[in-house]
């Protein structure tokens, strides 16, 4: 870990934040911008005239749309975001609720994606033109294919209702309590407080939505896997390592495989991201009580705190998720250093 | 006459493109005797490459080779063995620089790792070390020798370092010690010092003439250059368009070339004496839809009716020096495939 | 004659160079039936009136004697709450689908490409600074969650979520236009265009551009998938097409609540969705192997 890639990953990231910040501005301007008045959607119809102005006063809603932006940026650097109209609480707050059920949902899919797009993008790359690889592509085929959500319409469908395998709503059945807030996710805090029931029942209730969200990433993961690896495969450097006699088994898992899975880790990161995207209409079919779908609601409602911090919170984790893929290439491939340097 | 180190008889490469079966390789015969230097001579294209890649069974994977195809080395053949026995072959007997050294070594791993790697696993390979030795500290004194013998500077540093931080000198260098890590019986030369400037492509040449002088290894050049042909081989295999045109002893090739392409070849070298040269019209055929029967001659001046009919066979000059021409037919015995 | 011959061989080569082209793409009997399968879809879209059985369900329609009638064969994929054929609306949804894939696609190609070149061509000025840092605050968040955004604080319609998509991902396009250009742009050719005074839009035009066809095009076709699945999933949640319209994404909406049993009212649009999707990444497919390079 040398100066150059400190330097270069921070600059990096105050630019990413930056940049974040800018995003921030055009969806306030655009809100200030829309037609409604979601004040009064919030305090309800039969709520005083009196009562809304003030409202509207404590919160800057009549002052140009610049003096507006200043007192949230005033906010956000004291960790305040705003309070939500919807919830009718500060919306720090609903983040922290909200937020580990949707990481819970998309850290078991970041990790099923990336070991099995890999696994299966390299056994399909070593066994191509095999009857495997024909069925690998298929699967391939429809698992780009069919959105997210269709794909947990089908497994709801057919798992929870007709063959009744799987529960079909919430993160915990009926009843149950949920263990001890460790970690805040509760799968682990059940493993933790060694519940292994409860750890089951968490798991029973993620498998669909998992599954469904992990569909198309893996399969994109494993598609690029098996394209860079059979590129590389025709290589010099591999011609040349198989022609110094070096054993194939030790060619293919390491001098193949990790040139060839520089472009997947990239495409992973970017999947993981939108998988918060994705993950708001899954959270809607299964009321999953996660972040996006609380961000659905704040959009249904025009609840403007509560998207913007929703973008934000997003936004975050898609510049960190950057910076850690900046860091795993330059581990990976040392010319992406030199190229810098230049 | 002693046994010959490597034979290639009859051999057919194809390899499935678009639009068809490119027939590269159609009809090859070398012959290589312990501690020879040969040389194999052709412009871009003609096979060379495509040859000693079969040799080392390294072709890609839409290539194809008959049935009749034989690769005899030490009296077995290549084409028929497994993967274990070849790869004993890879390691310990056979080894082949590349022409471009930028591309044939590993952009991901540092140098070190590779030599290691190669050493580590030539040991459970090697004749003179049954079973595996998982000495693990014992290769880095080995490879840093190696690179010492290359006559690269700072060694250690070049252990560390990763391809992309070496200059292209360093890097045929580092290729050549790859080659060289064991004692091998048959050394590969494909084109080396194509892609490095003059003054690095004459201590690349330093360096493998100190190599060759030094071991008792049989040596195939590869090149398009004919100085270094002439520099280093005692006999030299003249390629056109996937077959061997001429086979001569070097001296007698430069003194008196017969085959048309190899006078054209002659000739197209500038000499300081002047001129640059007369070129060969033409260019070479679509391997898809080569033409028939003598494969040069739709660029030969001497062609004759025959050529564009019958594929000709090998006819000897005298006893070391034969060619593939219809033009000798009259002034000697053809030769069998044998 | 020389010139005769040198047009020979550049017409031969072209030929040569289609029709390599089409032997890599129809090599694919995926991709060749992804073609055919898109073929019978614009038909379908283009034709909705004529072959539909039931052609006033895409509008307001009722009747509720024949509401959430399953699969037979005179609604072969059944009625949905309304009494409305669902596969006329399917037809009637293929055609708002394409209508959005042409349009968005265009839009977004045509202003991301413009944007590109501009960008890219004039280096080092406030012009790239800008047009670059617009792209990059709306790649800051994932596509489908930008749209998702611009819909709910706008009018939610078709029309709004067509221009959501446009605006969420015209900055891809401008990114490989910009890369390529600020290659090409060091280029001889492009120099002396310069010098001998051709004009901006020749250049960027005629010149920049025809180079960077080819990840362009492969874009793009990958990209009909992408628009109709997000148009798709916008419309799921209810920021896209509002109802009656027949848009595949509200259909499949409206018919989860009438899951299991009737389970056909959601299925079927669903179905459809899938099929599209798969047709435009067939041929994605091919394309994108018609543009590797060949053996030899």
């Amino acid at each position: 870990m040398n100066i150059i890639t400190i330097k270069a990953i921070g600059k990096r990231f105050l630019y990413l934040l930056i940049v974040l910040l800018g995003l921030s501005m055009i969806i306030f301007v655009l809100a200030r911008i829309m037609p409604g008045d979601p004040v009064r959607m919030a305090l309800g119809a039969r709520a005083p005239e009196w009562v809304v102005q003030k409202t509207i006063e404590e919160n800057h809603l009549n002052d140009p749309v610049y003096e507006q932006y200043y007192y949230w940026f005033k906010g956000i650097l004291h960790g305040d975001f705003g309070f939500s109209w919807v919830t009718r609480r500060a919306v720090i707050e609903d983040i922290k609720a909200f937020f580990p059920a949707t990481f819970e949902i998309v850290m078991y899919t970041a990790i099923l994606t990336a070991i099995f797009g890999i696994l299966f993008g390299s056994i399909s790359a070593m066994r191509s033109n095999d009857w495997m690889d024909s069925i690998f592509r298929m699967i391939t085929y429809v698992g780009i294919s069919v959105p997210p959500f269709i794909f947990a319409i089908l497994f709801m469908f057919i798992f929870a209702y007709i063959l009744n395998i799987l529960p079909a709503m919430g993160r915990l059945s009926q009843g149950v309590v949920p263990p001890p807030s460790i970690t805040h996710l509760i799968t682990i805090d059940a493993l933790l407080v060694g519940n292994f029931p409860l750890f089951f029942d968490a798991i029973l209730h993620l498998i669909i939505p998992v599954a469904s969200l992990t569909m198309k990433p893996l399969v994109s993961v494993a598609r690029v896997t098996r394209s860079s690896m059979i590129e590389n495969l025709e290589k010099d450097y591999i011609t040349a390592g198989r022609s110094y006699g070096i054993p194939n088994r030790l060619i293919m898992l390491k001098y193949l495989l990790k040139p060839s899975i520089i472009p997947s880790i990239t495409l992973f990161a970017l999947s993981s991201v939108q998988l918060f995207a994705h993950a708001f209409i899954i959270e809607n079919i299964f009321n999953w009580p996660g972040l996006s779908r609380y961000g659905m609601n704040a959009l249904l409602n025009k609840d403007l705190n509560s998207i913007i911090a929703v973008v934000l919170v997003i936004g975050l984790i898609f510049i960190i998720a950057n910076i850690i893929v900046d860091f795993i290439n330059r581990w990976l491939d040392p010319r992406v250093i030199i190229k810098e340097s230049l | 006459m002693s046994k010959e180190l490597l034979e290639i008889r009859d051999l057919h490469v194809g390899f499935k493109v678009f639009n068809g079966i490119a027939k590269v390789i159609d009809g090859v015969n070398i012959k290589l005797w312990p501690s020879e230097k040969i040389g194999i001579v052709g412009e871009t294209g003609c096979g060379k490459t495509t040859t000693v890649k079969a040799i080392m069974r390294i072709l890609s994977r839409n290539s194809l080779i008959t049935h009749e195809s034989k690769i005899l080395f030490e009296g077995k053949n290549i084409l028929k063995m497994n993967n274990s026995e070849i790869q004993k072959i890879r390691s310990n007997k056979i080894a082949m620089v590349f022409e471009d050294p930028t591309s044939s070594i590993n952009p991901v791993f540092n140098i070190g790792t590779q030599l290691k790697d190669i050493y580590k696993y030539s040991l459970s390979y090697e004749e003179n070390n049954p079973g595996k030795k998982e000495l693990k500290d014992d290769f880095k004194p080995k490879v840093i020798q190696i690179l010492k013998n290359v006559y690269l500077p700072d060694p250690k540093r070049i252990y560390q370092s990763y391809p992309i931080q070496l200059s292209g000198g360093m890097l045929q260098r580092v290729s050549i010690a790859m080659a060289l890590i064991n004692k091998k019986k048959l050394l590969i030369f494909d084109e080396p010092g194509t892609s490095l400037d003059v003054t690095i492509k004459d201590q690349i040449f330093r360096l493998i003439t100190k190599v060759i002088s030094e071991e008792k290894t049989s040596i195939i050049l590869i090149s398009h250059n004919l100085g270094d042909i002439r520099h280093i081989a005692e006999r030299v295999y003249v390629m056109y368009a996937g077959r061997i045109v001429e086979v001569a002893k070097t001296k007698e090739f430069f003194d008196n070339p017969v085959h048309p392409y190899s006078k054209g070849l002659l000739l197209a070298t500038p000499k300081l004496s002047g001129g640059l040269g007369e070129g060969i019209s033409g260019h070479i055929p679509d391997y898809t839809n080569p033409p028939k029967g003598c494969r040069f001659h739709p660029r030969c001046k001497y062609r004759m009716p025959i050529c564009s009919e019958k594929k000709p066979p090998l006819f000897n000059i005298d006893d070391s020096h034969q060619v593939t021409c219809f033009l000798f037919q009259n002034k000697g015995a053809t030769i069998n495939e044998n | 004659m020389l010139k005769n011959m040198n047009i020979q061989r550049e017409k031969s080569k072209k030929w040569d160079d289609a029709k390599r082209g089409w032997y890599n793409y129809s090599r694919n009997f995926i991709s060749v039936m992804g073609l055919v399968g898109i073929l019978i879809i614009v038909f379908i879209a283009i034709f909705a009136n004529y072959i539909s059985p039931s052609p006033e369900s895409a509008a307001v329609y009722v009747n509720f004697d024949e509401a959430l009638q399953p699969p037979s064969l005179s609604h072969i994929c059944g009625t949905d709450e309304m009494g409305r054929d669902v596969l006329s609306r399917i037809f009637f949804g293929l055609r708002i689908s394409l209508y959005m894939v042409v349009i968005v696609l265009s839009l977004m190609a045509s202003f991301g490409i413009v944007m590109g070149l501009i960008a890219g061509y004039f280096n080092n000025s406030y012009i790239e600074t800008i047009i670059m840092r617009i792209a990059d605050m709306l790649l800051a968040i994932p596509g489908l969650l930008l749209a998702l955004v611009i819909c709910s604080l706008l009018t939610p319609n078709i029309t709004t979520a067509m221009m959501a998509m446009t605006v969420a991902w015209w900055p891809w396009y401008c990114r490989i236009v910009y890369g390529l250009t600020t290659s090409i742009k060091g280029e001889a050719y492009i120099w002396s265009a310069e010098v001998s005074g051709a004009s901006y839009t020749h250049i960027l035009f005629k010149e920049i551009l025809p180079n960077c066809l080819s990840p362009i095009l492969t874009k793009m076709t990958l990209d009909a998938g992408l628009i109709i699945l997000t148009g798709a999933s916008i419309s799921f949640i209810g920021l896209g097409a509002q109802p009656p319209t027949p848009e595949l994404g509200s259909m499949v909406s409206s018919g989860v609540k009438f899951l299991p049993e009737h389970w056909w009212v959601s299925l079927s649009p669903a179905f459809a969705i899938v099929i599209v999707i798969m047709c435009f990444n067939f041929i994605g497919d091919g394309i994108a192997s018609m543009f590797e390079k060949g053996e030899g």
